[in-house]
């Protein structure tokens, strides 16, 4: 299975709920600052790389995991992508499409503006990364809700937008 | 080989495309009584923007497709290649035109209208959008090599 994090800029949310999925942060504390500055593409990907589906890791279900930046049309890339599963012929079980953006807080916003767009890293990383230790433990609960759903095949978790029905 | 053609909504620009390399256009004149006539033509549903709307097929036999892609149109034509790519199609299989950069003002006005339900009056600036379009439609077929059925 394919699982693409999605949400606006691909850089902090859909980021770090991948890392968590693939182990590569703590689900029992919460992360350093250096943990999270040291995963790829934390506060690294920049405009022109929005719509670039990068490829995180393989999970131990053998699921790949890729994140993507959207930036605001989260159902027409939802609706694009379970169409073109559909036009190739693949079935929709096989995509799995989780959007973080409701976990996104004021904090990644303001804190993603600074670094990215405006490039002020100095002053917008320290912002995201108190936005993402702020939204930590939701990001958690929803990266626990996919790993439960896939490994028991359950269609519980409604694929189109990341939130339990 | 399928062929996307890309525009803001699917059911407009991208439709006038598909509606010439199919062979369902055949020339400006009458063109608003033929896009009536087209499947599709300003069928539009905003909460499905995104979902392939399967044309026809070309006389190549290509399969066509018009794909609405909102206002982003470079970074969805991106998102579109790299899903193909992640779901396994060979690059040769598949062709995607975006023709968002010939979607005129008129048909833009008339989006903003439909969204607020005046259906008929949005019809009538599609209507002043596609004979802009038209042309500026057949240049974009002709810089990919596609001959108009």
């Amino acid at each position: 299975m394919k699982i693409i994090y999605h949400c606006f800029g691909g850089a902090h949310s859909s980021v770090t709920a991948a890392s968590l999925h693939l182990g590569w942060l703590p689900k029992d504390r919460l992360p350093t600052t250096e943990e999270l500055k040291a995963l790829p593409y934390f506060d690294r990907p920049i405009g022109q790389d929005h719509g670039n589906i990068r490829f995180m890791g393989r999970d131990e279900f053998d699921n790949d995991i890729y994140v993507i930046g959207r930036r605001n049309e989260s159902r027409v890339f939802e609706n694009m992508t379970y169409g073109l599963v559909q036009v190739f012929g693949l079935s929709e079980d096989n995509f799995k499409l989780v959007n973080v953006m409701p976990y996104v807080n004021w904090r990644m916003v303001v804190g993603g503006y600074s670094s990215r767009k405006l490039k002020i890293t100095a002053i917008g990383r320290p912002i995201i990364i108190a936005g993402v230790k702020y939204a930590y433990w939701q990001i958690v609960s929803l990266v626990q809700k996919v790993k439960v759903c896939i490994a028991s095949d359950n269609p519980g978790l409604n694929q189109k937008t990341g939130v339990e029905q | 080989m399928k062929i996307f053609f890309l525009c803001r909504t699917g059911h407009h620009t991208s439709l006038i495309a598909a509606g010439i390399l199919t062979g369902l256009i055949t020339g400006k004149r009458n063109l608003h009584e033929t896009l009536s006539r087209i499947r599709g033509y300003d069928k539009i549903n905003f909460k499905d923007i995104g979902t392939p709307f399967f044309v026809g097929t070309d006389n190549m036999n290509n399969e066509i497709f018009t794909i609405g892609i909102a206002k982003e149109s470079i970074l969805m034509e991106r998102a579109i290649k790299e899903l193909t790519a992640i779901i396994g199609v060979d690059p040769q299989d598949r062709r995607v035109i975006n023709v968002s950069m010939a979607v005129s003002a008129w048909t833009r006005v008339g989006l903003i209208i439909k969204r607020i339900r005046l259906n008929n009056l949005a019809r009538l600036f599609f209507y002043l959008g596609t004979g802009k379009e038209y042309y500026q439609v057949k240049k974009i077929l002709r810089q990919n090599g596609l001959q108009p059925g």
